[in-house]
């Protein structure tokens, strides 16, 4: 009774993995749970949960976020169930925290999910994931960070992915949502524009593609 | 120079003449034969037996035309032949030759002049002139059909029957045109890395072989009509020696092999063996570590690595992360080069002089062991060890490592391991114990238990609260509900004064206790604060407009074990009625089924093998079809009652 009641709300789960700081952006979850009820009729936990990548549990939710500074280097169990996840319907996103090309995040991240999956592939902006909620014609939005030139000082134009039947399974971002997201969800007021649209765009997608 | 010498002079050239004109004849007679039959081909269809004879009745042609030659000049051997015909073709010499070469007659110091007119005689002149003329002929023929084999170009005529024919004439072979793919042989050559040895599998139904291998078909007879077709690619047997071979690349997928000859068809399964990556397990760091203080002094690290085939060599690499908010650094090293030697076992070790690693508080060292195998087809193939991690704490991190009090789950470990330890002393001392002193000591020692078992149970119910108003287990809550169900039956044992019962079941609880803690990892940065948003108050507060687009549903996973439990199902069906055909099917669901689910592919390469002999294939393919059944669900709570009958 309980686990199908837990099953029919969204509950945004943050992945834990053995190596790095699976934790670096820990007022995103509750940013995003705000942007889901603000902008959409989804049933949502008001908590969000972290949930360790070689679990069981992986499988209770349909998007993980994953994120994080330092290396990436998940054990084998990690492998296995990060694999089996994407491959039987879950949406991972991960986004690089470093939002550097040249960082260790982005470099050992990029080797595990290549090691696993094969190439990740650039996923055009016309997507349906830039119109399946909020519309965003040019693809995926800046971060302030791109803009203010930190990290690698690139302007990233595209996401990257690994596809399971023209599905998006796993979502790669060198954007930095995980900065640009961080915030207290209060602050939104105070705000032109909300830059956390996307992420509704990226839950939408999971939740109902 | 003698009579005689002069007329076995000519015998020699005469021989030679012979000889010669014999072979000419020999070749224009069986030539002329292939001749014949090439321009009736173009006039008429030749039945199917002229080509199968072609070869020979030109041989025989070409024997009978030589032994013609042969046999009419047959009297060149002999001198006085010789010197008759010699004489024939001098008639100056009136029979002086004759009687000079023989010295019981006319001895040469009695009849001087008789021999002194031999010698006289141009004995070479008649010999040239005589034999141009036969050499002339029978060269004229020979050009002649050669030139006309030339323009007739009858390979195909000669190809399809004639050397088989005589092959199998060679052979004992008494059958014409016999199916060419029986006694096939296999043979498989793996790539040079490998450093194996060629096996042969004769008669082969499946060809193992590593990536890369070359498996060569070897048969009997012309290689002229025999292919192997691989995914609709044709290959066309060469010749070798006397019989016909194919060789073909062991590709990365499984594959069937089609081998033809004419009406003749054979399957034959290529099984890739890949060649694994090499699996490497870091033994040395054992576990993750956070250091309180910055290590000094030297560590050990140490992997032992296995492959399938042989290692090349291996290497440890080192990060170190150091940073904090958005400004992080991280320095990557490598370890030397460790060769190992093409072995299938090695370990590699390594000194690192931690002082030189620049480690500091809040700094991050990451430690893994890599290792290339020699696989130079489809490699190499590269393993890597699971990853330590070794973390040295900041003096803040005390007040930030983890807001929540830790588990009890040492402490639990310490009370159990001394209860253990008491228990152990009182099974001990239980014959020098009364009666009531070992009850009430048992007793209280349940008592202890018990209060341990308490505590788990509420560290479980932490576990299990998901922080949303629900629960959920963790592995470690399953571990410690494991620990309390055995606890529980430790306190009963010991309630009734039976500690020696007690015992295992408070081994093993302190071994679960032991391994959830060690389990635990500490991160210093803490865990997310769950913090709640007040969705009601913010629920569709939001402003900018959606657009959101017509979705389409999603495409259904193709159930690939399914669809091979419909192949299978097809193949049974024919199995009685067709079982050539079934045979085939099942050849191929096989291939199939190798790469998806290896068990289900030996039992339909059982199925298949029980059905050439025409045995009943039912149990193989039971066992086929038990196979690809999903595994049993895990049902976690109670299964809900459906309820008979009402």
């Amino acid at each position: 009774m309980e686990r199908n009641r837990k099953l029919s709300r969204f509950v945004f789960a943050t992945a834990e993995y053995s190596s790095g700081d699976w934790e670096s952006a820990p007022a995103l979850p509750e940013n995003l749970i705000d942007s889901v009820a603000r902008y959409t009729s989804i049933d949502v936990a008001p908590s969000g949960v972290s949930v360790r990548l070689d679990s069981e549990e992986l499988f209770d939710y349909p998007f993980v976020w994953l994120t994080g500074h330092l290396p990436v280097r998940f054990t084998e169990a990690e492998r296995r169930n990060l694999k089996r996840y994407v491959e039987r319907g879950g949406f991972m996103m991960v986004d690089d925290h470093n939002h550097d090309i040249t960082g260790i995040f982005h470099q050992t991240a990029t080797e595990e999910i290549e090691r696993l999956f094969g190439r990740l592939e650039q996923v055009p902006n016309d997507h349906e994931i830039y119109r399946c909620f909020f519309v965003f014609e040019n693809g995926p939005p800046h971060t302030n960070h791109e803009l203010n030139g930190w990290g690698d000082d690139l302007l990233h134009l595209h996401l990257d992915a690994i596809f399971v039947n023209d599905r998006i399974g796993l979502l790669y971002s060198n954007k930095d949502y995980s900065s640009e997201w961080n915030f207290h969800p209060e602050t939104k007021r105070t705000l032109q524009q909300d830059p956390t649209k996307f992420g509704v765009n990226l839950i939408v997608y999971a939740l109902t593609r | 120079m003698t009579a005689l010498q002069i007329v076995r002079r000519t015998r020699v050239t005469l021989a030679l003449v012979v000889v010669t004109t014999a072979v000419l004849t020999g070749f224009a007679a069986g030539g002329g034969v292939i001749v014949l039959a090439g321009l009736l081909q173009l006039v008429v269809a030749l039945p199917s037996l002229v080509p199968a004879l072609l070869v020979p009745v030109a041989t025989a042609a070409g024997l009978t035309g030589c032994a013609i030659v042969l046999w009419r000049n047959r009297t060149v051997v002999s001198v006085q032949h010789v010197a008759l015909w010699l004489e024939e073709r001098l008639p100056e010499l009136r029979y002086a030759l004759v009687t000079a070469i023989d010295p019981a007659i006319a001895p040469a110091d009695r009849y001087p002049a008789l021999h002194a007119r031999v010698r006289a005689s141009d004995t070479s002149s008649a010999v040239r002139t005589a034999w141009r003329r036969p050499i002339t002929r029978s060269l004229t023929a020979a050009l002649t059909v050669a030139a006309l084999l030339a323009v007739l170009q009858p390979q195909e005529l000669l190809g399809t029957g004639g050397t088989d024919l005589l092959r199998r004439v060679g052979n004992g072979e008494n059958e014409v045109l016999a199916n060419r793919l029986e006694g096939v042989i296999a043979r498989v050559s793996p790539p040079a890395y490998a450093r194996m040895d060629d096996s042969t599998v004769e008669d082969p139904v499946t060809v193992a072989a590593l990536v890369g291998s070359r498996v060569t078909f070897q048969g009997r007879g012309p290689s002229s009509g025999v292919t192997a077709i691989v995914d609709s690619t044709s290959t066309e047997a060469g010749e070798a020696g006397r019989g016909w071979t194919i060789a073909l690349q062991m590709d990365t997928a499984p594959a069937v092999v089609t081998l033809r000859d004419r009406e003749y068809r054979r399957l034959v399964v290529l099984e890739t063996v890949v060649d694994s990556v090499p699996a490497v397990r870091l033994r040395l760091p054992a576990r993750d570590t956070t250091y309180q203080t910055v290590p000094r002094g030297r560590m050990t690290v140490e992997a032992e690595i296995t492959d399938d085939i042989g290692l090349a060599h291996g290497w440890f690499e080192y990060m170190v992360s150091t940073g904090s908010a958005e400004v992080f650094e991280t320095r990557t090293s490598q370890g030397r080069r460790i060769g190992l030697d093409n072995a299938r076992t090695g370990t590699l070790r390594e000194v690192i002089d931690l002082d030189t690693m620049r480690l500091a508080p809040g700094t991050v060292f990451h430690i893994r062991a890599v290792a290339l195998d020699h696989n130079d087809v489809t490699g190499p193939g590269k393993g890597v060890s699971d990853t330590r991690t070794l973390r040295i704490a900041e003096p803040e991190d005390s007040t930030s490592i983890n807001p929540t009090p830790p588990l009890p789950i040492d402490s639990m470990w310490m009370s159990q391991r001394r209860l253990n330890m008491m228990t152990d002393t009182l099974i001990r001392m239980a014959p020098q114990l009364d009666r009531q002193e070992l009850t009430h000591r048992s007793s209280a020692y349940g008592n202890a238990q018990d209060e341990i078992r308490q505590r788990a149970l509420a560290v479980i119910s932490i576990l299990e609260d998901d922080a949303v108003g629900g629960t959920f287990q963790t592995q470690t809550s399953t571990k410690l509900r494991e620990a309390a169900d055995l606890m529980y039956e430790a306190r009963v044992n010991l309630a009734i004064t039976m500690p020696d019962s007690a015992m295992p079941h408070m081994i093993r609880v302190l071994e679960i206790l032991d391994e959830i803690r060690l389990a635990n990892r500490y991160y210093l940065r803490g865990i997310i604060q769950p913090a709640a948003v007040n969705v009601a108050r913010v629920r569709l507060t939001g402003e900018d407009p959606a657009t959101e687009e017509p979705r389409r549903p999603r495409a259904e996973l193709a159930d690939e074990r399914a669809a091979l439990a419909e192949r299978i199902a097809h193949a049974a069906s024919i199995a009685r009625e067709q079982p050539d055909a079934a045979v085939d099917s099942l050849v191929y669901i096989r291939v199939a089924a190798l790469r998806l689910a290896p068990d289900v592919a030996d039992a339909l390469a059982s199925a298949a093998a029980l059905l050439r002999r025409g045995e009943s294939v039912d149990t193989a393919l039971d066992r086929a079809r038990r196979a690809l059944e999903p595994p049993p669900a895990r049902i976690r709570g109670p299964v809900e009652w459906s309820g008979i009958g009402n």
